[in-house]
């Protein structure tokens, strides 16, 4: 009887150890946080993209403005965004409406169902300290954004998340203490 | 039996934690680095592999003017001491508007050795930057090829980054060495 217990104790182990191991390669290589220092001029992005394969996950760091650069044409932005395999995106967006205020952004969802149509979150002072943050997919197809002590949902449908996304445009934008894991880590 | 069940299960929780990043992030990286006259942007990640390999595609969009800047962009490792190895590219001469410099570079020579010279309008160049755990720096860009030997460093950062210019990173993959030949 023990014979067998330790028998399916050591298989269930060894199974593990298989599954675990192979998708271990970037683990074994690259350490969390990541950090992005993003200035871009106006008309200019810089964007740092990445595959994912997670149904679920949790992007989480913080944001600080160093610097807007202001143009009549441009506004300055900075976005943290899951993008789909047809190009549907999700996530938030910090921006500035110069004829409301240049010393305030304002923190928007993008909803892939109507892209235009920013449900604004929170509207801050930029100038100041890091802003943490936090995106989070679950496999059911809730996307839940915070940013500051802002909270807000979306429930999405068809959406088959397939790059991860930071970017700014017209601005020196820090994304610090990024970290990215599966939203079910410590649900 | 029970000493292979208890080596298995320190393999599986030593396995286990660092592969949370892996069950998300599915490689390649891009970066499409934009910087302003006399700015910088940069993505860092911390690495913890003594034998790892950056590999991918490099391709300057535009070169910007600033009066003490040149246009660059660059791949470095940084150790846990601040010693600094990679890949450098940037022009070194306003009289030479065509043409960047690759140049391996490490902290006791942040001028380099030139790898190559190439003109930067066109397609993009593949590059690869190899660290072994026996401190051997490889460095290749396009069909050319270069190293330099460092000592004893625990490699802690990786850095890409450009300055004064639209460069893009693509096609990033970052491995461990480890087990190659």
């Amino acid at each position: 009887m023990l014979r067998v217990i330790v028998s399916r104790v050591v298989n269930t182990l060894f199974l593990v150890v298989l599954l675990v191991a192979p998708t271990t390669l970037d683990a074994q290589v690259l350490v969390p946080p990541m950090a992005f220092d993003c200035d871009a001029e106006p008309g200019s992005a810089s964007t740092w993209t990445t595959g994912i394969k997670s149904l679920d996950l949790r992007v989480q760091g913080t944001i600080e403005f160093d610097h807007l650069h202001y143009q009549f044409k441009w506004a300055p932005v900075a976005s943290v965004l899951l993008i789909s395999t047809s190009d549907a995106q999700t996530g938030f967006q910090f921006f500035l409406q110069r004829h409301k205020s240049i010393d305030l952004l304002q923190v928007g969802i993008v909803n892939p169902d109507d892209p235009t149509a920013q449900t604004v979150i929170l509207t801050y002072p930029w100038k100041g300290k890091p802003l943490p943050f936090t995106l989070a997919m679950s496999r059911s197809g809730d996307v839940n954004v915070t940013v500051g002590d802002e909270s807000a949902t979306l429930e999405i449908n068809n959406f088959e998340q397939d790059r991860l996304s930071l970017a700014c445009s017209a601005a020196d934008v820090l994304f610090s203490d990024i970290v990215i894991t599966p939203n079910s880590d410590d649900t | 039996m029970s000493k292979v069940v208890n080596i298995l299960f320190l393999v599986a929780m030593f396995v286990a934690p660092i592969s949370t990043q892996a069950q998300v992030l599915a490689p390649p990286i891009n970066f499409d680095c934009d910087a302003t006259p006399g700015y910088a942007s940069s993505w860092t990640t911390g690495i913890r592999s003594p034998d790892l390999r950056v590999q991918g595609t490099i391709q300057f969009i535009r070169l910007r003017d600033h009066f003490n800047w040149a246009p660059g962009a660059t791949i470095l490792l940084i150790s846990k001491s601040d010693v600094r190895n990679g890949l450098q590219l940037s022009r070194q001469s306003r009289r030479s508007v065509d043409l960047l410099h690759a140049r391996i570079v490490s902290t006791d020579d942040p001028t380099g050795r030139t790898v190559l010279t190439y003109p930067w309008k066109g397609s993009p160049l593949p590059f690869s930057l190899t660290i072994s755990s026996s401190g051997e720096v490889n460095v290749t860009i396009g069909d050319k090829a270069a190293s330099l030997k460092v000592n004893g460093l625990e490699q802690d950062k990786l850095v890409l980054a450009c300055s004064t210019a639209h460069v893009k990173f693509s096609d990033i993959v970052i491995t461990s060495t480890k087990g190659e030949s």
